[in-house]
């Protein structure tokens, strides 16, 4: 009978709210539907019976629930872009495992919540400035370029890590945002080149363009098709697309305008 | 032969873990996984230069690492307990072709048709090795973790309900 009080005194529209939180998280840090839709369905279901429904897509997750009292409850929420963050994704897994196998009161979950989304200060991260350097200058020396470019496209990489600080996407049109820094590191690297830093401008470009590639998009379209998600993978698939077109553009309007100099 | 081989490739190797690493860092892995990634990432490079040397179909040359990795990715996230993508997205990169897309742009400003051609072409056969690679291997890992998604609960539900009314 305890048990019975302990489970009903979380009213459904707040576990909802926690599951919603949860599933919202997940899916801007760059997880998988599938992934999502199993969590919503497993914090549901871990706070009472009753049927879960749930449809997500991109940028909209929409949760029914039949609760146990008989009512049906519906939620939806709009997903806002947002940059991908892998360890808030390790770490929301994590709770969610946790939130399944002991179920702690909504308020603690949310708790939980905010502190790991908590929104980080904006200031210069070295971690990630140094991530950038080292992915340009790797990739410029994978793809043949000599010591001198690699430098050149670590220099890069710090004034491209500035505009993005500067001019974050959050929030906004990543395709068009692409297309600007795109040309923003055409010219960096043309200018890098007549510089007298860099050597081969093609290589300095290819270490920039590795630094804008879709990677995680495009891996997570596969994923959600082959999950059987093939909405939210048309729709990523067709972000990618679209972000290589830009980048494509960008780095081509950059050589247009400047590349006669070098 | 062997001493040949690190010889032509060992710089893409190295520069392969390097990238991987800075890779890690940028989209924010763990700190005590970014390791998995850099192997991840040592691995598919090896591969991919072996299959160039074994002078493989470059569908191929991308299919058999892509392939490769997904395997170590999705049996890693079930010894450590985390999301595969958090192995797989790194493992990935070194094989992602920005130099084709490079060349396919450069071809294209320049007005060479045909240059733009092949490259474009190379790109699509690239992403689609690895594309193939990844989702072979990620649906046979599917078809085991997910087996029991409930999806009939409803009329199983009412099903037994009414079986219920009927025993009494």
């Amino acid at each position: 009978m305890k048990m019975d009080e302990e489970k009903s005194c979380e009213a459904p529209s707040r576990v909802m709210e926690c599951a919603l939180d949860m599933g919202e998280t997940m899916l801007r840090c760059g997880a998988e539907i599938l992934r999502v839709e199993d969590t919503v369905i497993r914090i549901c279901t871990a706070y009472g019976g009753g049927i879960v429904d749930v449809f997500t897509i991109l940028s909209l997750i929409i949760l029914s629930w039949k609760a146990d009292d008989g009512k049906n409850y519906t939620l939806t929420r709009r997903i806002n872009p947002y940059p991908t963050d892998l360890k808030k994704l390790e770490e929301l897994n994590a709770l969610s495992r946790y939130i399944c196998e002991k179920k702690p009161p909504c308020d603690e979950i949310q708790h939980r919540i905010c502190a790991i989304m908590a929104p980080a200060k904006k200031r210069i991260y070295k971690s990630k400035m140094t991530g950038y350097v080292l992915l340009a200058s790797a990739f410029t020396l994978f793809f043949g370029g000599s010591l001198r470019d690699g430098l050149a496209a670590g220099v890069v990489a710090v004034l491209m890590y500035l505009w993005d600080y500067l001019f974050s996407a959050h929030g906004r049109n990543r395709v068009v945002y692409s297309l600007a820094i795109s040309i923003v590191a055409g010219i960096l690297c043309i200018l890098s080149v007549l510089a007298g830093i860099g050597q081969h401008i093609d290589m300095v470009m290819i270490g920039s363009i590795m630094l804008l590639i879709p990677g995680i998009n495009l891996m997570n379209s596969l994923r959600d098709m082959m999950c059987g998600d093939i909405i939210t993978g048309i729709l990523r698939l067709a972000e990618a697309l679209m972000m290589a077109v830009a980048i494509a553009a960008g780095f081509g309007i950059a050589i247009m305008m400047l590349g006669g100099l070098v | 032969m062997i001493l040949q081989f690190f010889e032509k490739y060992f710089v893409m190797i190295l520069t392969a873990a390097i990238g991987t690493l800075g890779y890690c860092l940028n989209i924010n892995v763990k700190r005590n996984k970014i390791v998995y990634g850099c192997v991840g990432g040592v691995v598919s490079t090896f591969l991919y230069c072996v299959c160039a040397e074994m002078g493989l179909s470059p569908l191929m040359q991308n299919f058999i690492p892509a392939a490769v990795v997904t395997l170590y990715a999705e049996a890693l996230a079930r010894v450590v307990k985390a999301p595969a993508t958090v192995f797989l997205i790194p493992s990935i990169i070194p094989l992602v072709p920005g130099g084709r897309l490079y060349y396919t742009m450069r071809a294209i400003v320049d007005g060479d048709a045909d240059g733009a051609k092949v490259y474009a072409m190379e790109t699509i056969v690239i992403a689609l090795g690895i594309a193939v690679g990844i989702v072979v291997i990620s649906l046979v890992f599917y078809h085991i973790s997910h087996k029991n998604i409930q999806y009939k609960v409803r009329f199983d539900a009412m099903g037994n309900r009414d079986q219920a009314e009927k025993e009494k």
